[in-house]
């Protein structure tokens, strides 16, 4: 999975994804395996058996297989029965689960609403609906318990009752009628599992089509010889008639623009009016639909998405980190070896230092799966200060500043300032506070470029661009 | 025993269905008793059939089958139906615990914990109980199974009682072994889980980082942790499963082997030999399962653990003298807190909120203005020092009166599922009628957008107010703080996260909303904290510098804050 393009992954729901990959190859495994492993020796056992009543009496062998017609369609109905209620079983912890997080969640505000008691009658009613779905599950258990033994009865009746004629008219002896009685019963468990198997195959079916299209999908071309494996020498970047969109959702429509070498240029727009796109059309995550995007005058697609990424830092709107010490958070992806004074150097720049600082264990401190034991905007100057270690010659930045407050917004413009003296760097952003030093700024309208040009020649009208975004990621 | 009677307190107030629970025991023992009672009569059809078979006994078997089979399903209703009652009535019991606590329980725990105890935990109290009555009716069928042997045969019985301690151990290893063999598969299956899901999640950081040969080591690593954890409890479950199966074949060769010496002297029957080997095969699997239900009821010591913590934790404190006092000064006097005990947010801060201004908080992120927040609010009490409402200790106030007084508006606008109209009357209770709805809402800025959406004041908000965007959202929360009309104002940086348009839209609605009142906001930006009368600079939870802005506008920090915004 590592391994496909970013386009297959935007269409996927990441959690779906990762039960993909656990669960339902789990699942799969083992059921397959558990039916491989004990199928045939239970076909050998049923025919061995059948075989051997077949040679105390044609009649009585056949008497075996008349409860079967009944026990698959008992199998199918109550299958399909138990299924909905096992369901609905399910629906009801999940809303019930739901409901209790939004209301935990905003304890203050019925606390501060002294609403507790109408919450509390609310909160038992879905509790009376989980009661209920699971009483429902009880009848059912009911209704299949009766009939397993109505079932169960017409065995021992057909098998007792072939038994005793035969006995009686002398066509078997006792010893005979004996091991029929015991064959029938464990034939009747064998049929059973026959049938389970066959339940058990189609459950996987589901989770097998899942994984299917997980190993089909298109893989990313890294290694193609006709790539470019080096990013070319000057880091010009040009949008030339570039559209673009998300199957039917238009992103960017015919934007054309030049991003000078060792510039900074700032691109506003309104949600949804293709900002974040533009940058993964840079970053190669999309390929655009039509026209180019060049970086030093070379189309991107003709270079390999992996020296093409390698030569670009992405701080992207999430900020995400993996979990681990401070220093891997820093380091993460980095080729090269970096010393601590290094990071702390570039740390001091961004204002991370701070946070750092305050830290009994520093770099070896150990951050949470995710970052989630710190805030936003502590996660912010980290991810702007690992991208800023990464040193390339192009950065891109994607709302880097939403959760920082304004001495902290200050530190962060002054570090763009003084990177975009030897870097190209682009920035999307809704905060018009950072825009007075940028060379140039980009304003995107529903995936139009509707302005360009430098912030003094846009003072007027960018306010009415600014917007702030919910985060995709 | 003194663990079994922590555990009662569960169940206390809880309406056990006492009644059904006997009668399922009783049926359960009759259908020990059917059960038995069946392959007993297996035994002497088989001998009477030697001579012929007598079809009364065949009718009087089958109807015993049957009723065995009715009285299972009876037995399985009743317990069905008393479980999910005891369940419920668990669940309910917590509910209304949580609403009780203490927020400052909820903060710590972040809520996910609380939200099992109610779903999954409950399960776990009417499992234990399940447990007890089933190890009653497993030992009850045991004890009338080897009634049944002795009664078929002394001396084969002595010898079978020889596997009892075998089928015994085989219980004990199971649990112990199997259980941890099992924790630790699923450990390792949640490690690998956890690791894939945050991959999973910053795909993009792996990809704009080249990063994914080091995440494909990463991972295969985790992979192959679960592929040992798994090979191991495998191992330990057809361990056991070797053991089970060499238990039956013991029995089978004292059954059949042994048995047929004593048919050869005549002490025993062919049909008694089958039936023995019926009830004894049957009793070995009791023995096991009996055991293993003590294993489950030791499994869920955890989880009931859990329960009862909650359960004793105390209630917030309610008492308090009613909050009726004319408009006064809010007063911090020497107050210092911090949320764990080596480490204070606030430390030893001293200012006034004067009455009927607005007072806005600025500083630095992590200065502690939102625990300064919190703190008069009353979620949390001062580590030391005290807050004063006038001359008097806000702590001696009835929480609901206090907390009546204010109202919030936070960044994280609260709203939650239901429609417009519930969430801007939230916890009024008096009668709102239409046009007072409608007045306030235009105040707030969100008459024109909750017309333009379907349905408008019974349109729904979608869970926490997902089918609108942040600034409207915002609205109706300010809306919301209209309605109810409080003295008091606590505005938690309600303009962040907003752009420029929106927060000019929130800026009038709220400013609407502060004529007249006491306000105290936590400010981000300048443009939010323009409006304030008075300001209180926090840095590293001390008070940096307090003041009307004319006052502050040569301070540092003051000024870096008002150069942004607009």
């Amino acid at each position: 999975m590592l391994g496909i393009r970013m386009d297959h992954y935007g269409d996927s729901d990441p959690s779906g994804l990762t039960s993909t990959i656990t669960n339902d190859l789990d699942t799969a495994i083992e059921r397959m395996v558990v039916v491989a492993v004990r199928i045939i020796p239970d076909i050998y056992y049923i025919f061995t058996a059948l075989k051997t009543i077949g040679d105390y009496n044609f009649v009585l062998m056949i008497s075996v297989f008349l409860i079967l017609p009944i026990k698959i369609l008992n199998t199918i109905f109550l299958g399909r029965w138990n299924y909905r209620t096992q369901a609905g079983v399910y629906r009801k912890i999940g809303s019930l689960t739901g409901y209790l997080s939004e209301r935990i969640k905003h304890l203050s505000l019925i606390k501060t609403n002294a609403n507790e008691a109408r919450e509390l009658a609310s909160g038992e009613k879905v509790i009376d609906e989980l009661y209920r779905a699971n009483m429902d599950v009880v009848k059912y258990g009911v209704v299949s318990g009766a009939v397993s033994t109505v079932i169960g009865v017409l065995q021992n009746v057909v098998t007792v009752v072939f038994g005793v004629i035969c006995l009686q008219r002398g066509i078997i002896d006792i010893k005979q009628w004996i091991a029929f009685f015991m064959y029938a019963g464990t034939l009747s468990g064998k049929f059973d599992s026959m049938i389970n198997y066959w339940i058990n195959f189609k459950t996987i079916q589901g989770g097998l089509a899942r994984i299917a299209r997980l190993v089909e999908a298109p893989q990313e071309q890294s290694d193609n010889p006709a790539l470019l494996q080096e990013m070319p020498e000057s880091r010009d970047i040009v949008f030339d008639h570039v559209s673009f969109s998300y199957g039917d959702k238009t992103a960017l429509k015919d934007v054309s623009f030049t991003v000078k070498e060792n510039s900074f240029t700032a691109i506003v727009g309104l949600c949804g009016s293709g900002k974040t796109t533009a940058i993964h059309l840079i970053e190669r995550f999309y390929d655009a639909d039509e026209g180019e995007v060049r970086i030093g005058g070379v189309d991107v697609e003709k270079i390999s998405s992996r020296a093409l990424r390698k030569g670009i830092s992405l701080v992207h709107q999430g900020a995400g980190i993996f979990g681990g010490s401070l220093r891997q958070v820093f380091t993460y992806g980095l080729d090269r070896d970096v010393t601590d004074e290094e990071i702390l150097a570039v740390a001091e720049r961004t204002g991370a230092l701070d946070y750092i600082r305050d830290l009994p264990q520093g770099l070896d401190t150990v951050v949470a799966a995710e970052g989630t034991s710190m805030s936003g905007g502590q996660r912010q100057r980290l991810v702007l200060t690992r991208e800023m270690l990464r040193n390339t010659q192009i950065l891109l930045l994607d709302e880097p500043t939403a959760a920082l407050d304004a001495v902290a917004c200050q530190k962060v413009k002054t570090a763009i300032q003084e990177a975009a003296k030897d870097k190209t760097v682009i920035m999307v952003t809704h905060d018009l506070y950072l825009l007075d030093i940028a060379d140039q700024v980009i304003v995107l309208e529903n995936g139009c470029l509707q302005k360009q040009g430098t912030p003094e020649e846009l003072s007027g009208i960018i306010e009415r661009y600014a917007e702030v975004c919910p985060c995709e990621d | 025993m003194r663990r079994l009677k922590k555990y009662l307190t569960i169940f206390k107030d809880v309406k056990i269905p006492w009644i059904l629970l006997m009668i399922y025991l009783v049926l359960s023992m009759i259908s020990s008793h059917m059960e038995v009672g069946a392959m007993t009569m297996t035994a002497s059809i088989i001998d009477a059939s030697q001579n012929a078979i007598r079809s009364d006994e065949l009718i009087e078997y089958i109807s015993v089958i049957a009723v065995s089979g009715i009285l299972t399903i009876a037995t399985g209703y009743l317990s069905g139906i008393s479980l999910n009652t005891i369940n419920r009535g668990v669940r309910v019991k917590l509910w209304n615990k949580i609403m009780r606590l203490p927020l400052s329980t909820n903060d710590l725990d972040n809520g996910a914990g609380l939200i099992t105890r109610v779903t999954t935990d409950a399960d776990a109290s009417s499992q234990y109980v399940n447990m007890f009555f089933s190890l009653m009716t497993t030992a009850y069928g045991a004890v009338i199974s080897l009634q049944q042997l002795f009664k078929f045969n002394i001396k084969m019985s002595n010898m079978f009682l020889l596997l009892v301690p075998w089928a015994l151990l085989v219980g004990v290893f199971n649990c112990k072994f199997s259980y941890k063999a099992g924790a630790f598969y699923r450990k390792t299956v949640s490690e690998l889980m956890a690791y894939l899901s945050e991959r999973v999640r910053n795909f993009k950081l792996i990809k704009s980082t080249v990063s994914e040969k080091q995440e494909k080591d990463h991972g295969n690593d985790k992979v192959r942790r679960v592929y040992k954890a798994g090979l191991i409890n495998i191992g330990v479950g057809q361990f056991e499963g070797v053991c089970e199966d060499l238990l039956s074949l013991a029995n089978l060769i004292i059954c059949f082997v042994y048995g047929a010496t004593l048919v050869q002297s005549g002490e025993l029957s062919i049909g008694r030999v089958i039936g023995f080997y019926s009830i004894s095969g049957m009793m070995l699997i009791r023995i096991t399962q009996f055991i293993m239900y003590f294993g489950e009821l030791s499994k869920a010591n955890g989880t009931m653990k859990r329960i009862c913590e909650i359960m004793n934790t105390e209630d917030e404190k309610s008492e308090g003298d009613h909050f009726d006092y004319p408009d006064e000064d809010i007063v911090l006097k020497n107050v210092s807190f911090g949320y764990k005990p080596d480490k204070l947010i606030l430390k030893d801060i001293s200012c006034t909120i004067p009455k009927g201004k607005i007072t806005a908080v600025i500083g630095p992120n992590g200065a502690g203005k939102t625990t300064m927040f919190k703190l008069l609010e009353r979620i949390y009490t001062p580590d030391s020092g005290a807050i004063y409402y006038g001359e008097r200790n806000i702590a001696e106030f009835a929480l609901e009166g206090w907390r009546s007084a204010f109202s919030i508006v936070s960044q994280d606008n609260m709203v939650m599922s239901g429609t417009v109209r519930e969430n801007i009357c939230y916890g009024v209770t008096r009668n709102v009628t239409d046009e007072e709805l409608i007045a306030v809402a235009k105040r707030a800025h969100c008459y024109d957008f909750i017309m333009e959406t379907p349905g408008g004041f019974d349109a729904e908000m979608g869970m926490d107010g997902s089918n609108f965007s942040g600034g409207q959202r915002q609205c109706i929360a300010i809306a919301r703080a209209m309605m109810r009309n409080p003295d008091y104002l606590l505005l938690d940086e309600s303009t962040s996260n907003l752009d420029v348009k929106s927060e000019k839209i929130i800026t009038e609605a709220l400013s609407n909303l502060m004529k007249g009142k006491t306000t105290v906001m936590i400010a981000h930006n300048y443009s939010a904290a323009k409006m304030a009368d008075y300001i209180i600079i926090l840095k590293d939870g001390q008070i940096d510098a307090v003041g009307t802005p004319e006052q502050l506008k040569d301070h540092s920090y003051f000024q870096v804050f008002s150069k942004r915004g607009v």
